[in-house]
């Protein structure tokens, strides 16, 4: 089609009223800006969705024309005359109606469908035409645990196999058979629950007549009403780091079902956890009361269930509970203020991260405060400051829209990021050159033109010689490395020596195709660098990052539309969390603990004391598995968790779980008695996301407002009115009633909020910086300079370090540790939500098949991993995605328990551990039960 | 009747060589380079002079529509794509071309693509031709063998590919948008208009889509002039025309002739007249199963082209024609169209899926007689919502045959529901 000019403006006749639109603007579009309304069906108004003209329900009249148009794809054309409302446009219209309600089923799967709606703008209330003939009524589809199909009621307007096929690009919906017969089909034929759906439940949100339905809204008797709610709140999904906006319909105090909203990350698209995975919420396992650990319970261990934890605890009061665990991390304080540690976390709001590390370093004086960032992405915000100068992503993951290359290597974003995967698929499909690179065949290889899977561990080699052939070959961009770097010529004389056939042999990948890599990603005019923990988690990660710094760096591929720097952020709130200074090093803003003008402003805004004076620590604090050690070692002996579950999330957890146990008073704040709860003195039960007020940033750097669509259980209560609470017993004085107040606060010291108000973001989403005080904010930084001297990043030349653990003749495979679609991190909340815990029911791990047959293993048969820390057991599955010397192990499943394996040897500069390299031994369950 | 030396396709019956050879012998092939070195500017017009229509059905001008791809490419290659898929009922003539005179085509193409700017052309069979498409690849064969198609063909510095594209048996790829969606691999569903094809079609190329017959033609106008041409039937109507007959007429045939000869006159000339005379004829249907049915009583005077056709509510449509004598029924013979294009309905658009059907479901009641006399107008309602409505033309299609019905038969409906009613036979159902 010719492209059109949206900056020209056509004038057409619309109804007998001049009207003028920019070129392109449909005929329906222009109608709905001037308040008519046109029946629609097939047509979505809603981002992502192509028009396409099939149902016929919006033909509109255009003078001159024998045939009636569609006004949904037609677009409005100079001098065209156009009539909405003639009689021939409405009886066309309502006879369209009407040939499709002749086939409706006599009770309505959705009593308040857009379909009805339509039937009641074009008047249609019965059909006199007779329905199809019983047998060929399609039969009703119960086979997915979220999802209910009565294709009944199905009008072919092809919504659904648009919502799979371009917008979330799953392509398992598809329409087969022709004509009469066509109908909607799940792969080849398939119940749906058995196709390869993903559970997105984007058809579902999509479909205008309940024939796709979320399986809460109906009932026995398959009728429903998808409006028969009390309340809609929207809110952000509490699981990724991708930041989707969604709309809770809430009835009877419940959530009833999940809708994706129109946020700037997702714009309407949710993945099976964001839509399916709430009724964790609702779980009998939510602590109701706060929880004292009984004087005469057992020995402190893994040994709590949470659905009877009578054992061991009795419920208490909050006055009780409070000063109990108040005054435990008191007495300690009293010996000396860093026997007391805390880890806040990435699942709250920012006002909750901001109290948490404020709480420790105002009442305890020292830096000892950790959260998940430091298991995730704390190598790569490492290397980001070192030479970028900031640790956030230098552009949305959105951008990928004006991209024509793209590298995402090291993470699994069809899993783990399933919506901004939605977005990177999009991008292949409309011929972007997708690089992905990564040591497991992950999803997203389908989609790339480059598929690259390196050995495990020799992430610096590969990208080391991919950029010594952008040098070689000169195909580096000399103008902005002029003008925007420097250590240049360190840079490239330390290239010299990684030749592709030098390197080939170390990262598995052959020398052409490491070159042929080089020059398609210097080639583009626009490229991106994706990542995830595949590159973070080594002992090398902040190198692995630094090299794909200066790749970026190299062809000039910062801070223009379309390019970037994005480490894909794991937790909904790491990128706030991290920001707000919940991290040992820094104070919010990343600003240094170590500068005492820094201190001095923040003790300032504390009031002005400190439990240690006027002001706290200038040493930096201990990372998480830092303190894990000098609980060990006697340093550390109370701890307050929030939120977080280190004995399940920590590398070598008998180690961390033995180092719980030695803790003397340890608070646990939490929605669940997770197993870090197991080893609590005192225990406090906290809101989930769905019940709490707080702002949340995404990878994006977007800011956006969370809202409880219900009150938290019993005497639950909102994370940051129990930090208050316990801070107040702990004698700092807080006196906050809403988390606004909280964010005002954070402001004071931090420069990315400004222009960023609580009231905005009542309104809006926002994304940091933000340049004025209607600036949406930016989405690409660094077009002219970066926070650095000079305003130079700088090139970071890496060398080749080995993984710590390398397979032996003991431990001969390699142990990759990660995350299914299904299941959030240590799996506390998805394991209860009781769809994904359906659809992923099992404790598993893939091998290749090969693997398994030289083995004697079937797939399902148990399978004991075991390395020179301890061994878990677990279900195998085939898998060709996975490496013949490769096992890959979610650690979602507290019943084998990855981290039990995972080896705690840490980065030097991020403090991470390498969970995605360790030496390990497969064998047979059975066989070593024989023995 | 047409004289020997004016015919163009001179194998239609394959009584001769069809070979390359043959087909020079007949004066194919015959100074291909010299029209092609005359250029597209000038072929264009002279197709356009010669008043040729398309011969696929919609009869639109060919030069006109040959004159709308542009004159230079913004890049975008260009293409011709041919119509091979004759799936209309009654329709066979393309198939005599193709199975029996395939280098006319195959010139044809050359020459169009050239005048299109185009340097690849593709023809889309329909897929039960099986030993049609075995002949007509032959004959591309034979032509990329011989230097006059492929690169610089005829050695007049064009380079020209032809490919052959077998259909899946989809009356639906023959509506030339779906017919699109099919080369692509796609599933044959007709796209929206605009974009048309000559703006936005093959792959999102300019793209002229032609029945077999039109391009089939062109190489002898170019070769005997557009006067010679247009020397043929009424004005708006020339040339000479592929034309068949079937059904209740002595001699069924496939043959070329004049346009705007009285439909009498081929009946009785070609067809060896109506099976029991031209008093037992009760209806036509002029030019496929789409065209309305026509009763005997329309018949006076009744000339076959375009014109004369759309004049009286039909339409000339393919040319090939279906006779119905008094024994036939003709309400069930509508419904049995009725039933194909509810068969052949993509099911893409609501009216024409849903309603092509319910169609069908009223046309059985009707041939049965178990109506209410009020169900013909729900019905021609129905048709005509249908008609004009949906993104191709099937919709229209399968409205027009139901439409023409009623308009000359309603008192044998009427009298068929009356007759059901009052439990006594119709004079037509007796018989």
């Amino acid at each position: 089609m010719p492209e059109s000019n949206p900056a020209k403006t056509v004038t057409f006749t619309l109804n007998g009223a001049e009207t003028s639109v920019p070129e392109g603007t449909t005929i329906w579009e222009a109608a709905h800006g001037r308040g008519l309304i046109i029946p629609h069906l097939c047509h979505k108004p809603a981002p992502g969705y192509r028009a396409d003209g099939n149902c016929r329900a919006c033909m509109v009249e255009i003078e001159g024309e024998r045939t009636l148009a569609a006004s949904c794809i037609r677009p409005a054309a100079d001098g065209m005359v156009v009539s909405t409302d003639s009689d021939r446009a409405q009886r066309t219209r309502a006879m369209v109606v009407e040939l499709l309600a002749a086939d409706q089923p006599g009770v309505a799967h959705d009593a308040s469908s857009h379909f009805a709606d339509m039937a009641a703008l074009t008047g249609v209330g019965h059909s006199r035409f007779p329905p199809r003939a019983r047998e060929t009524v399609p039969l009703p589809d119960d086979s997915h645990v979220a999802m209910r199909v009565n294709l009944d009621a199905c009008i072919h307007c092809n919504l659904c196999v648009r919502a799979c096929r371009e917008v979330q690009v799953n392509d398992v919906i598809g329409m087969s058979w022709r004509g009469f017969d066509a109908r909607i089909t799940f792969d080849q034929g398939d119940p749906m629950g058995a196709s390869t759906c993903v559970g997105c439940g984007e058809c579902v949100q999509a479909c205008p007549t309940g024939a796709l339905m979320p399986a809460t809204v109906l009932d026995d008797a398959r009728a429903g009403d998808s409006a028969d709610y009390d309340s809609e709140v929207q809110s952000v999904c509490p699981f990724c780091g991708v930041g989707c906006q969604l709309t809770y319909k809430v009835k009877d105090g419940r959530i009833r079902y999940v809708e994706g909203a129109d946020g700037p990350a997702n714009e309407n698209r949710l993945c099976i956890k964001g839509r399916f995975g709430f009724d964790y919420v609702d779980h009998p396992h939510r602590l109701k009361k706060p929880l004292i650990r009984r004087e005469d319970a057992p020995a402190k261990g893994l040994n709590v269930d949470p659905a009877n934890p009578w054992t061991h605890f009795r419920e208490a009061s909050w006055d009780e509970a409070l000063d109990a665990a108040a005054t435990g991390l008191a007495r300690l304080r009293e010996r000396k203020g860093s026997y007391v540690a805390g880890f806040g976390s990435a699942k709250c709001s920012n006002e909750e991260a901001y109290l948490f590390q404020k709480l420790i370093r105002q009442g305890f004086g020292h830096n000892n405060v950790d959260h998940c960032t430091r298991l995730c992405h704390a190598s790569s915000v490492s290397a980001l400051l070192e030479n970028v100068g900031s640790g956030a992503v230098t552009a949305t993951f959105n951008e990928i829209a004006n991209a024509d290359v793209a590298i995402v290597i090291g993470c699994n974003p069809i899993e783990n990021h399933p919506v901004a995967a939605t977005y990177f698929k999009q991008f292949a499909e409309r011929g972007g050159k997708l690089i992905v690179m990564d040591p497991r065949g992950v999803g997203l290889g389908r989609f790339a033109t480059h598929r690259i899977q390196f050995k495990p561990g020799s992430d610096v080699s590969m990208l080391n010689a991919i950029m010594h052939v952008i040098v070689a070959e000169q195909l580096y961009d000399a103008d902005y490395i002029a003008a925007f770097t420097e250590n240049w010529e360190a840079m490239k004389a330390h290239l010299a020596s990684f030749t592709p056939e030098r390197m080939a042999p170390v990262c598995g990948i052959d020398a052409e195709t490491l070159r042929e890599v080089a020059r398609t990603f210097a080639a583009g005019k626009a490229g991106m660098i994706f990542w995830g923990m595949g590159v973070s988690q080594h002992v090398h990660g902040t190198d692995n990052a630094r090299c794909l710094i200066s790749l970026a760096l190299m062809t000039g591929n910062v801070g223009r539309p379309g390019t970037g720097l994005h480490p894909l952020r794991g937790q909904n709130n790491v990128q706030g969390a991290s920001d707000a200074g919940l991290i040992p090093m820094f104070l919010p803003d990343y600003q240094t603990v170590t500068d005492a003008a820094v201190r001095a402003r923040f003790v300032r805004a504390w009031g002005g004391t400190t439990w240690s004076g006027s002001d706290f620590s200038a040493e930096k604090g201990l990372t998480v598995v830092e303190i894990v050690d000098a609980i060990h070692e006697g340093e550390i002996r109370g701890m307050y968790v929030l939120g977080e579950n280190p004995a399940m999330s920590d590398p070598d957890l008998d180690h961390a779980r033995q180092a719980l146990a030695r803790l003397e008073h340890l608070v646990v704040q939490d929605i669940f008695l997770t197993e870090t709860a197991n080893y609590a003195d005192v225990i406090l039960p906290a809101s989930a996301w769905a019940e709490k007020t707080g702002t949340v940033t995404n990878t994006n750097r977007q800011v956006q407002m969370g809202r409880p669509a219900m009150a938290p259980p019993g005497e639950a209560r909102e994370d940051w009115w129990i930090e208050t609470e316990l801070a107040r017993r702990l004698g700092l004085g807080w006196a906050y009633t809403h988390p606004r107040e909280i964010f005002a606060e954070m402001k004071l010291n931090m420069e990315s909020l400004d222009n960023i108000t609580w009231e905005r973001l009542e309104r809006t989403a926002i994304t940091y910086p933000s340049l004025s005080p209607d600036d949406p904010g930016q989405a690409i930084v660094f077009s002219d300079g970066f926070p650095r001297p000079g305003k130079r990043a700088r090139f970071a030349p890496a060398s080749i370090v080995p993984p710590d653990e390398l397979p032996d003749a003991d431990y001969p495979l390699v142990l990759i540790t990660g995350r299914q679609l299904e299941h959030w991190h240590t799996g506390s909340m998805t394991r209860r939500a009781h769809v994904l815990d359906a659809v992923e029911p099992e404790a598993n791990c893939s091998m290749h098949p090969a693997t398994l047959r030289r083995m004697g293993i079937a797939p399902g048969d148990a399978v004991r991993l075991t390395t020179r820390r301890g061994s878990v057991t677990a279900m195998a599955r085939a898998d060709r995605a996975v490496a013949e010397d490769n096992v890959f192990l979610p650690f979602a499943f507290v019943e084998a328990a990855a981290n039990i394996l995972t080896n705690p040897a840490l980065d030097p500069f991020g403090r991470i551990p390498e969970f995605k390299f360790a030496a390990v031994r497969v064998e047979k369950a059975g066989a070593v039960a024989a023995q | 009747m047409l004289k020997d030396e004016d015919r163009i396709f001179t194998n239609l019956y394959g009584m001769h060589d069809r070979t390359l050879k043959g087909a020079m012998k007949r004066g194919h092939w015959d100074g291909t380079a010299g029209i092609l070195e005359k250029g597209r500017d000038w072929i264009v017009n002279q197709v356009k002079e010669s008043g040729l229509r398309g011969r696929g059905g919609a009869g639109f001008p060919t030069g006109l529509k040959w004159s709308f791809m542009p004159k230079e490419s913004d890049g975008r290659p260009a293409y011709l794509t041919i119509n091979a898929d004759e799936s209309e009922p009654a329709t066979c003539k393309d198939r005599e071309i193709m199975r029996h005179d395939p280098h006319t085509l195959v010139e044809g193409a050359l020459i169009a693509s050239f005048a299109m700017g185009a340097h690849a052309a593709y023809i889309y069979i329909r897929g039960e031709y099986i030993r049609e498409r075995e002949a007509l690849q032959a004959a591309i064969d034979e032509a990329y063998d011989a230097g006059l198609i492929g690169r610089n063909a005829c050695k007049s510095g064009w380079d020209f590919d032809l490919y052959l594209n077998h259909g899946a048996g989809a009356y639906i790829c023959g509506e030339e948008t779906a017919m699109l969606e099919s080369l692509e691999g796609r599933k044959g569903m007709p796209r929206m208009k605009p974009p048309f094809p000559a703006a936005s079609g093959l792959y999102g190329c300019p793209t002229t889509v032609n029945n077999v017959e039109s391009i089939a033609v062109v190489p002898t106008i170019l070769r005997r002039g557009p006067a010679w041409f247009s020397s043929f039937g009424r004005p708006n109507n020339a040339g000479t025309k592929l034309f068949a007959l079937t059904g209740h007429v002595n001699t069924p045939c496939v043959f070329e002739e004049e346009m705007s000869l009285p439909v009498r006159e081929l009946i009785e000339k070609h067809g060896g007249g109506v099976r029991g005379g031209w008093d037992n004829l009760k209806a036509i249907i002029p030019g496929g199963a789409s065209c309305p049915v026509l009763s005997k009583d329309a018949l006076d005077g009744a000339i076959m082209d375009f014109d004369w056709m759309r004049e009286n509510k039909s339409s000339f449509g393919t040319g090939c024609m279906i006779v119905m004598d008094q024994s036939t029924d003709v309400i069930k013979a509508v419904w049995r169209l009725s039933k194909f294009f509810k068969h052949e309905s993509c099911g893409q658009c609501t009216p024409c899926r849903e309603g092509t059907g319910w169609m069908m479901r009223v046309m059985e009641r009707l041939v049965t007689g178990e109506a209410e006399i009020e169900e013909i107008d729900v019905l021609l309602d129905v048709t005509t919502k249908v008609e004009g409505h949906t993104i191709c033309a099937l919709g229209d299609a399968a409205a027009w045959p139901v439409q023409g019905l009623i308009r000359h038969f309603r008192g044998e409906i009427e009298d068929r529901i009356k007759a059901k009613k009052t439990g006594r036979l119709s004079a037509v159902a007796a018989e």
